[in-house]
């Protein structure tokens, strides 16, 4: 039956031929199918990616370090009093691009009018930039230079809220390591704008040094932040670093931001939902086609098989057939997803759509993200699921009795 | 290698059909189209069947050919016993002994003449240059010379024809089936074609068997079976 593969090929190609109109429509379906999968898909990883992203960038980072209860309580009492040297070494190896360490505990910030419950947050400016958003978001007054400089960065939102302004003092006030309430008052020296409107209203940042003394931290700090070179697998460098600080509690982002975390995977879900969809939908129209290329040449498949060909030959003649047009749709639809995601790249403008976004952290332009795995996917469905609706005509081709096939007229 | 499973595939041409019976049922209705029809027909014969339409011919000639099976009775050829092959046993036995020649539309649309004629040595295993050797050589016979890159929707009736004739011939067949053969062709053409297959038959020792209409088709058998009704009413 291998023998005659080629003059099988030989009638498959000229039968795709043979009716041109109905090729190309099938060959438009399968094509743009495949590259709406893929360009949709690619919008959603972008999505994806900027929410990922931000909320790393936010103050999460990829790994957090804390002391064993922080996370349950981020009482002062629940700090990393002394890095392991072990954990130091770890931390300084290829595998980990940036680190900050800060102080992050529960406080009260009051102005002569208002008072709110904050995060207070002790930072050392020169670690953050680059590894969170604050170094770039005080877009009012300075950002601190050293990590004991005196002031404190407030968002615009507490601003509005403390009906305060920049250069006037507040008070910052938390228990200290004493439990005792332990006050001081600072001058705003600037003021962050996020893209979340809850960062600007339950932040508020110190020095690092300044934070310590407040509380009467001494050097100790509450949680280290680490920037790695890869934030979807960070397994290896986390097992690195749990082995090397068997009393510290360290965790990926994906298990301090669940929530994130979570919408991440549903929309992962959500996505191989899609491409199935689409490409059950370009099955059927393979279907649909070969089935109408089938009925109207029921006799010649009778007259094949007059001839000597096999049942089985015929099946594969109506598979190849088949398999040409899910090759070439594919090859065009991977072209066309290409010029596509290139034609996308400036971004998509959603702000007509996004008022009142900010509020969920998204951003205004969403720019397509190619994910090689997800075009893999989308590929390989096109081609099992094509594949496999086509048997079901291929088999029925095969079926039909020579001499009813053949008395038909045509 | 190849040439030695053909020789040993093929059966000495003789038919033999015994009481063969074909009902065809639509719905309720059952349409007795051949009646315990016994016949055997020699090696190289010549032969047609006539009748009025309805009488059962092509349907004699589809059971023949593996084409359909029979309701009840036995068919052979030669030795080999058909009508309980599976349809892939049969395509492999159509392929090593029987050509057809149909009444029209017998070729395929989207293969030019030769590789029409081709096709079922091509099936065979035959190599490509001895393909092309046989595929002009029979078409130049057949009076197609010229014409062998046309497809059937270039050439006429009559051409389409002969290039079936060509084809069912070139594998070097057993046996023929042709049903109705002339009767889209004028009697020229008809004529023509009438000589072509007589000087195979006997050139080759091929089996012709025939189903017609035609007086002319007639004169030119060597052994006319009459059928009416599904029932054999004349053998000569
Ligand atoms: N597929 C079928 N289903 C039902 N009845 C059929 C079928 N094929 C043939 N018949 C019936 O069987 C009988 C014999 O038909 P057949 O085609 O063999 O006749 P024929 O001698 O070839 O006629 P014609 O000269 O018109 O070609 C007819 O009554 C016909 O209606
Ligand atoms: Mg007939």
């Amino acid at each position: 039956m291998l023998k005659n593969l080629s003059i099988i090929f030989i009638l498959s190609s000229r039968n795709v031929l043979r009716n041109p109109r109905r090729s190309i429509l099938t060959l438009l379906a399968i094509s743009f199918g495949l590259a709406g999968t893929i360009v949709v898909s690619s919008l959603a990883r972008g999505l994806s990616y900027n929410l990922a992203k931000d909320t790393i960038d936010h103050l999460t980072g990829h790994i957090q370090i804390h002391a064993e209860n922080y996370l349950e309580d981020p009482d002062v009492s629940n700090s990393i009093s002394e890095i392991p040297p072990k954990l130091e070494k770890v931390m300084k190896s290829p595998q980990i691009l940036k680190k900050a360490e800060r102080v992050r505990v529960p406080g009260i910030v009051m102005s002569e009018r208002e008072s709110y419950g904050v995060m207070i947050v002790g930072i050392n400016p020169k670690e953050e930039l680059g590894l969170s958003f604050i170094a770039e978001s005080v877009n009012e007054g300075k950002f601190f230079d050293h990590d004991s400089d005196d002031g404190i960065i407030i968002g615009r939102k507490l601003l509005e809220l403390l009906q305060t302004d920049i250069g006037k003092r507040v008070v910052v006030m938390s228990q200290d390591v004493k439990n005792e309430i332990s006050d001081k008052g600072v001058r705003i020296i600037g003021v962050f704008d996020s893209q979340f409107e809850s960062t600007e209203k339950s932040f508020v940042f110190l020095s690092i040094k300044k934070a310590q003394g407040l509380l009467g931290l001494d050097a100790k700090i509450s949680e280290i932040s680490l920037v790695t070179k890869d934030y979807e697998n960070l397994e290896p460098t986390l097992s690195n670093l749990q082995s090397s600080a068997p009393n510290l509690d360290v965790r990926g982002w994906r298990d301090i931001e669940k929530f994130v975390s979570a919408l991440l995977d549903i929309q992962g879900k959500f996505l191989i939902f899609w491409f199935c969809i689409v490409v059950i939908a370009i099955s059927f129209g393979i279907v649909n086609t070969l089935f109408m290329a089938i009925y109207e040449r029921i006799r010649e498949f009778g007259m094949l098989q007059a001839l000597g060909m096999k049942p089985i030959e015929i099946q594969f003649q109506v598979l190849i057939e088949s398999l040409l047009l899910i090759l070439i749709g594919g090859f065009i639809g991977n072209i066309l997803s290409v010029i596509g995601i290139h034609l996308l790249e400036s971004g998509i403008d959603i702000s007509a759509f996004a008022e009142g976004a900010k509020r969920f952290g998204i951003k205004n332009v969403i720019y397509p993200r190619f994910v090689s795995h997800d075009w893999i996917t989308a590929n390989l469905l096109v081609l099992f699921l094509g594949s496999l609706s086509s048997f079901y005509p291929a088999w029925r081709a095969s079926r039909f009795t020579p001499a009813n096939a053949i008395s038909r007229a045509t | 290698m190849k040439n030695n499973t053909l020789q040993e595939n093929k059966l000495e041409a003789n038919v033999r059909c015994k009481d063969v019976s074909k009902i065809y049922r639509q719905g309720d209705i059952e349409v007795h189209a051949l009646r315990r029809i016994s016949i055997e027909i020699q090696d190289g014969s010549f032969v047609s069947l006539s009748g009025p339409s309805g009488s059962g011919k092509t349907t004699l000639l589809n059971l023949i050919g593996g084409l359909d099976r029979p309701t009840s009775g036995e068919i052979y050829l030669s030795n080999l016993r058909i009508d309980t092959l599976s349809s892939s046993e049969l395509a492999q036995v159509r392929l090593d002994n029987i050509g057809f020649i149909f009444q029209a539309y017998n070729l395929i649309p989207v293969l030019s003449a030769r590789e029409n004629v081709e096709f079922v040595m091509q099936l065979q295993g035959v190599n490509a240059a001895e393909r092309k050797e046989r595929a002009y050589e029979i078409l130049n016979a057949v009076g197609l010379n010229g014409l062998e890159n046309r497809r059937p929707g270039e050439l006429s009736g009559g051409q389409q024809q002969r290039v079936a004739v060509a084809r069912a011939i070139v594998s070097n067949p057993e046996i023929v089936l042709a049903d109705e053969p002339t009767a889209n062709l004028d009697s020229k053409t008809a004529k023509n074609l009438l000589e072509i297959m007589l000087s195979m038959c006997k050139e080759r020792k091929v089996t012709f068997i025939f189903s017609t209409h035609d007086k002319l088709v007639m004169e030119y058998a060597e052994r006319l079976i009459k059928l009416h009704d599904g029932e054999i009413v004349s053998d000569e």
